[in-house]
């Protein structure tokens, strides 16, 4: 009910996801297609025309080895995308399996489960990424690991949450006392009513995957240059703050607003996933 | 056990009421067309038990939040409210605010969600005390026991000083009684006190409420889909269908011989303790939900006496005599 | 299994709580002896604390017993590991309270009632489901809808389709209508009624509603922190109870006929209890009852826990009629 109490929210909603997605959909084709939008070779120098403020030839200038900045920049929305991605997924693949067994585990493996996904929780996912690179060698995939590694724990521990849960629900009840076998229960009730939050949980950490990338790569650990990334960006234009502002403001920007959109397409993802707000 | 009321307790609908709801109108403020409640009148007299009585979304409990100003901001009512001489407008709820917890009280359903969980009862006995200027603060301790006594509670020391969750559930609705009283309202709005009680403490419960109208002469108005407890706690009732009352009179009247048709299947649809039917009496159908309220008599689609002109003609509330009125066609027709 | 054995035995049963944090045991069941011949309904009468639920839920298998016996069909299943079990306690299907908490919000009505069948290795045709929905008085256009787009009553109505479709031998059912209003209250009943004497099927019936127990029932147990302090047929329990609490209990059931006639006897009939109910974490020693009972005769009944006794009509826990 208190989600549909004011008529401006009722009228919102609709109207931001719409906005919400078609921002998504941009950022995902300008991810596809930066080699075809992009003007210039990303890694391509231009030791004559360095630090240029935008202009007609450059649109958002270039940087200190002369390099096109759009270009850069559709290229680093590309490998932002695809590591925030990845990271999801694997966070995904890891994270759900784990919830669940935690949430159904009884007796000694529930506590070993349970205590597991605290002491990650408990590490700093900041000092773990740091160790997990240091012995993997920094670049992308170590990029995705480390954030992988990071993000699971989180994720492991919303999902048994909502399995407790749900496992109480009368429903499922219901079916135990029809004899139900357990892995049916589990695949037919438990685990789709887990979807809503686990969808909204995803986006969150696809959000944080992508300020994860900037942070590690903005520190050297993440993507190696000359590869664009958001990350690489910041601290390749951060020399230049105060000259050429443009060429931190712009991937500082980009971030901003994808994060912001991949946080209100979560509330989009659990409104559609719950039968009882569909309409 | 109990003895009759002696304070007076009229039958006929008061002429000088303490509380008059005129002509509430209750619709969702986006569109107000849709409404769920529609054009009541409400008296209840100084130290008079009345009830309210209907099944989930007759507009009962709406009713008693547009009183108080409570509406969800979803909902708008509209209408007037007098308390005495004072007349408020109900599409106001700013000016309702003061009424609440001074002249007028409420007590809700379920006395689990009513308390802060993390301050001793006796604290929160003593914040409501303090907000409406009681006692000075070295005898408001004081008070706070002797109210926990007034409503019943053995050990009100030992009570004033425990959490919510240490009490039970009776426990717990008394010390909401006692935070209802403790600014000496001229009517109390009881929203199904009992309901989420067990019988037994529900019986303590409903004694203890008409022990204080009868004591206090503070009036009641007492909300319930449970015909069974108003026979045995209130004078006057009115009876609630998809947002209009159907039926208004002494409860006496209205429950040994229904007139509408709608009140009639109420009272015979329960089972009860004495006697065992074979089938219970029942209703077809549902409650329309409101924003799709059929034409003419809105209970017309459910009721066994419905003729062709109840589904056009909308039923007006008219006075059959003793004192009860009731909004339906046939009514007269049924007598026998 | 025999035609003569009984649906349910249960014998001595118990099961404690522990409680989380303090360690405290909380004996919800104290040793509860009951029995639901083929075909009748039998009541569980209680307040919250009773035990009632925690019975049902022993019974329909989501809880183990600390102790006792437990037989379905004739066959004994406590302390049988959970597998084998559920072998033997495919016939029993459980109503619970809540109706729409009792279907998985992601299902459309069909699946939900078509579960038993599917869990007994039988795909059912959609005529037989519709046919099931059509049997508690639903239209088949209901069978693609979700929870959330019907009534409480008609939540409950798929339930009690959904118990029926497994063809159980019993059916429990705990506090089956009192989350729906009144006037639905009795169109759920008299379905319930209709199917307990179409198919003959048993139920255990959970209630604190004496008189929706009385219009169900054959056999009455009234239960008190864990204990079944009286039993007998619902005609005679409440015409004429033997037990203090039962007496309590029917005496402070809400009834229309309490309009007060004006004679100033109005409300002389109700028992109204002192004091509070104890906690099932520390019953009182002697009887249970004693702390807020009526009729107390004596010390006895502060010091000896009294013998579920037989009485002219059923079995009573109290000194008095001892």
């Amino acid at each position: 009910m208190a989600e549909r109490t004011t008529p401006v929210a009722a009228l919102l909603r609709p109207l931001t996801q719409k906005i919400t997605w078609s921002v998504l959909a941009v950022f995902v084709l300008v991810a596809a297609a930066a080699p075809l939008l992009a003007p210039y070779d990303p890694a391509a120098q231009d030791l004559r025309n360095t630090l240029m403020p935008p202009g007609p030839g450059h649109l958002l200038g270039t940087d200190e080895f002369g390099r096109d900045q759009l270009s850069r920049l559709f290229h680093a929305v590309r490998s932002s995308l695809l590591i925030s991605l990845a990271t999801t997924a694997a966070v995904a693949a890891a994270g759900i399996p784990l919830g669940l067994l935690a949430g159904y585990a009884r007796g000694f493996a529930n506590v070993v489960i349970a205590r597991a996904i605290d002491v990650g929780l408990a590490l700093p996912s900041l000092v773990l990424a740091l160790g997990l690179i240091a012995a993997l060698g920094a670049g992308m995939r170590s990029t995705v690991i480390a954030l992988a590694v990071g993000y699971t724990p989180y994720l492991a521990r919303v999902v048994r949450g909502v399995v407790l849960r749900v496992r109480q629900e009368e429903y499922v009840e219901s079916a135990r006392v029809s004899n139900v076998p357990p892995w049916r229960i589990a695949v037919r009730h438990v685990v789709p009513n887990t979807l809503g939050v686990t969808s909204v949980q995803l986006t969150l950490i696809f959000a944080f995957a992508v300020i994860g990338e900037a942070g590690l790569s903005f520190v050297g650990l993440g993507v190696q240059p000359p590869t664009a990334s958001l990350g690489n960006l910041l601290a390749d234009g951060s020399a230049h703050s105060l000259d050429l502002p443009i060429l931190t403001v712009a991937p500082g920007l980009v971030i901003a607003v994808l994060v912001i959109t991949l946080l209100f397409a979560g509330d989009g993802v659990r409104d559609a996933l719950d039968p009882r707000r569909r309409r | 056990m109990t003895e009759t009321p002696t304070t007076p307790m009229t039958e006929t609908p008061p002429a000088d009421p303490l509380l008059a709801l005129d002509r509430v109108e209750i619709g969702l403020a986006a569109d107000p067309q849709v409404r769920a409640v529609d054009g009541l009148d409400l008296r209840v007299a100084p130290g008079e038990a009345v009830a309210l009585v209907g099944e989930s979304g007759s507009g009962k409990s709406v009713t008693a939040y547009a009183a108080l100003g409570l509406l969800a901001p979803a909902l708008r009512a509209s209408g007037t409210l007098r308390l005495g001489a004072s007349s408020y407008d109900l599409g106001d709820p700013g000016a309702l605010r003061p009424l609440r917890g001074g002249e007028i009280s409420m007590i809700f359903q379920d006395p689990g969600t009513s308390l802060n969980p993390v301050m001793t009862v006796g604290r929160q006995l003593e914040d409501v005390l303090r907000r409406h200027g009681g006692p000075p603060r070295r005898e408001r301790w004081r008070r706070v026991v002797d109210l926990l006594a007034e409503v019943g509670v053995a050990a009100p020391d030992r009570v004033a000083r425990a959490y919510p969750f240490e009490l039970s559930g009776g426990m717990r609705q008394r010390v909401l009684i006692a935070m209802a009283l403790s600014c000496e309202p001229r009517l109390l709005i009881a929203d199904e006190p009992t309901t989420a009680l067990d019988t037994t403490v529900q019986a303590q419960i409903m004694d203890l409420l008409m022990t204080l109208v009868r004591d206090r002469g503070m009036a009641m108005l007492f909300i319930s889909h449970d015909l069974g407890l108003v026979a045995g706690s209130c004078r006057r009732m009115y009876v609630m269908y998809a947002g209009r009352v159907v039926e208004s009179g002494p409860v006496a009247d209205v429950l040994r011989r229904p007139r509408h048709p709608y009140t009639k299947a109420l009272v015979g649809c329960r089972p009860t303790a004495d006697r065992r039917l074979a089938r219970l009496p029942s209703i077809p159908g549902t409650v329309p939900p409101i924003g799709s309220m059929p034409s003419g008599c809105r209970f017309a689609p459910r009721c066994p006496i419905a003729v062709e002109q109840c589904r056009t003609a909308d039923p007006e509330l008219r006075a059959v005599g003793g004192n009860v009125s009731v909004a339906c066609l046939r009514a007269s027709e049924e007598e026998s | 299994m025999t035609a003569t054995s009984p649906v349910l035995r249960a014998a001595n049963l118990s099961r404690s709580f522990r409680v989380r944090g303090t360690g405290q045991e909380v004996r919800a069941l104290r040793g509860v002896d009951l029995t639901v011949p083929a075909g009748s309904a039998v009541g569980l009468v209680g307040e919250s604390g009773s035990g009632k639920s925690t019975f049902a839920r022993i019974v329909a298998g989501l809880l183990q017993p600390s102790s006792g016996e437990l037989e379905l069909m004739g066959t004994g299943v406590a302390g049988l590991p959970e597998r084998r079990r559920r072998r033997l306690a495919a016939p029993i299907q459980m109503i619970f309270q809540n109706p729409r908490a009792s279907l998985n919000p992601r299902l459309p009505v069909h699946r939900c009632v078509a579960e038993p069948l599917l869990a007994q290795g039988v795909r059912p045709a959609r005529q037989e489901v519709l046919g099931l929905l059509d049997r508690v008085g639903l239209p088949a256009r209901v069978a693609d809808l979700h929870a959330h787009e019907l009534s409480g009553g008609q939540c409950q109505r798929v339930a009690i389709a959904r118990a029926v479709a497994g063809r159980p031998a019993l059916i429990v059912a705990d506090e089956p209508v009192s989350a729906l209003d009144v006037s639905v209250q009795a169109l759920v009943l008299n379905l319930l009624k209709d199917i307990q004497e179409e198919s003959g099927t048993s139920f255990l019936f959970i209630s604190h509603d004496l008189g929706v127990v009385r219009f169900f029932c054959d056999e009455v147990n009234v239960l008190y922190l864990g204990q079944i302090v009286e039993r007998g047929d619902a005609e005679s329990v409440f015409a004429d109870p033997r037990h203090p609490y039962t007496e309590a209990l029917a005496s402070a059931v809400p009834d229309v006929s309490d309009v007060p006639d004006g004679s100033g006897a109005d409300r002389s009939r109700r028992i109204v209890l002192n004091g509070e109910p104890p906690r099932p974490e520390q019953p009182p020693p002697g009887c249970a009852f004693h702390t807020r009972c009526h009729r107390r005769i004596g010390p006895i009944c502060d010091e000896t826990a009294p013998e579920l006794l037989p009485t002219a009509t059923g079995l009573t826990r109290c000194h008095l009629r001892a």
